[in-house]
């Protein structure tokens, strides 16, 4: 079931970007935990500890970077932060749906705001198909239901930053 | 209201609505121009009808809202436990990580108890609402409870750097008191005391006779509790903060079995000034009326 699901995620991914290659090596952030040599520094935001847990464990045992925020205001904070710093800069975002404060939607419509074409997946419990259309809208590369298999979570994550570097001017 | 609280209520009202408009023609057929005391009573009956609505309404509203933030946790939970299952799957078949694979299964287990304290929580609020909260007292020593629970939140306390400890004012009477439940109540209390506080503060548990009761009060240094909401933390559904981080149903379960010893429960606090939330158990069981 949750490969099924987790095929959703090319909903509205670009199918030709899936077969480039990954993209690696830039300068190593110090802040970011991690298997060096991280490939992708992705920030991860969700309110329920365990799945936190569970997305950055999955990440991490690919060889990515991870910073973690429980909910959407703290991953603004920390994107903020980054952003003035190019070493600690996310490749990725990945953040849930529904939390408390900022939820995902918030954080799609704050960047849009600030004009950055960082590419953030959502991962959700919400089972409504409507939740693409609106993710879409705001600019969401993907969407995942939860659960969600390991592997689809990291396909979804490398097609995000393939697509963003494809489309990059 | 939401719509969809109303809805599945809608084609009943319109009947109840047709059937007392039929009744008051045929009452006006028999007995010709209503008096101006009957017209006076149905005002008042449709007042009250429609005031019984609204809060029906509400509370249909609220169990919705319940039951999607149940199931939100619940799926999140289930979703982290069956995410790290398959990361052990695809960890078992690389040698050498033995030690990722204790640590995916160690966030199994803790899943697993988040899941367990949900689903108990959920069937103590069913029993409280047909009035089956089983409550059995055996004279104990209540000190070792505390200290029980406070073993038990020991790591949790360590993990968020807020220091817990102890104060025992002795002598401490035995009483009669259920264990389990009331093991219940000090890990409701001092989980939410430990949630609430920020990192570097402090949770005290403090146990004293005070006249004719034991006194439990658990102190913290945290963010507290607005004034507008101590008397009603302990309502169902009711979370001190609207911050999502929980169900609004510890204290009103740790309300319940508290109530179900004949002792009071109840919360002082300013905000930024931290919180102390109390509750008392008769020393002696008062003789049945």
């Amino acid at each position: 079931v949750s490969t099924e699901e987790g095929a959703l995620a090319g909903d509205f991914l670009d199918e030709a970007a899936v077969a480039r290659p990954m993209l690696s090596g830039r300068a190593q952030p110090l802040m970011y935990s991690s298997t060096p040599p991280p490939s992708l520094r992705v920030l991860v935001a969700d309110d329920d500890d365990d799945m936190l847990a569970f997305v950055t464990a999955t990440l991490q045992g690919d060889g990515c970077s991870t910073v973690e925020a429980h909910d959407g205001d703290q991953l603004l904070e920390l994107l903020t932060h980054a952003l003035d710093q190019p070493h600690l800069r996310p490749d990725v975002i990945v953040a849930d749906v529904k939390m408390p404060g900022l939820s995902g939607f918030g954080v799609l419509e704050a960047l849009q705001r600030m004009t950055s074409s960082l590419p953030v997946v959502l991962i959700t419990v919400v089972t409504d198909a409507s939740i693409h259309t609106v993710a879409k809208r705001l600019g969401a590369v993907g969407v995942l239901h939860k659960p969600f298999d390991p592997d689809d979570l990291l396909t979804a994550v490398r097609n995000a930053k393939s697509i963003r570097d494809l489309h990059a001017p | 209201v939401t719509k969809a609280a109303e809805k599945p209520l809608t084609p009943e009202r319109e009947l109840t609505d047709e059937s007392l408009r039929v009744e008051r023609e045929k009452a006006d057929d028999a007995i010709g121009e209503p008096p101006p005391a009957l017209a006076e009573e149905r005002g008042e009956t449709d007042e009250d009808l429609s005031l019984e609505r609204a809060r029906s309404d509400r509370s249909v509203a609220t169990r919705d809202e319940f039951l999607g933030v149940v199931s939100h946790d619940l799926t999140n939970m289930l979703s982290a436990m069956v995410g790290f299952a398959a990361l052990i799957v695809k960890a078992d078949a690389q040698p050498g990580r033995e030690a990722d694979v204790a640590g995916y299964a160690q966030r199994i287990q803790r899943s697993g108890a988040r899941m367990k304290r949900l689903i108990g929580d959920l069937v103590d609020v069913a029993s409280i609402e047909v009035g089956r909260l089983a409550v059995t007292r055996e004279v104990g020593d209540a000190a070792a409870v505390v200290n029980e629970a406070v073993e038990a939140l020991q790591p949790q306390a360590t993990a968020s750097g807020v220091s817990l400890a102890v104060e025992m004012v002795q002598p401490l009477p035995s009483l009669p008191f259920d264990a389990a439940r009331l093991f219940q109540v000090l890990f409701n209390l001092v989980s939410n005391a430990l949630k609430f506080t920020p990192h570097g503060g402090k949770v005290v548990v403090r146990v004293e006779r005070i006249g004719p009761d034991l006194r439990f009060s658990i102190r913290d240094t945290g963010v507290g509790v607005p004034a507008d909401r101590l008397k009603v933390v302990f309502d169902r559904f009711v979370q001190v903060h609207d911050d999502r981080r929980g169900m609004g149903l510890g204290l009103y379960i740790a309300k319940c079995i508290v109530e179900g010893h004949d002792g009071k429960i109840w919360a002082e606090s300013k905000t930024g000034e931290g919180s102390t939330f109390c509750f008392t158990i008769p020393v002696e069981v008062e003789a049945a009326a």
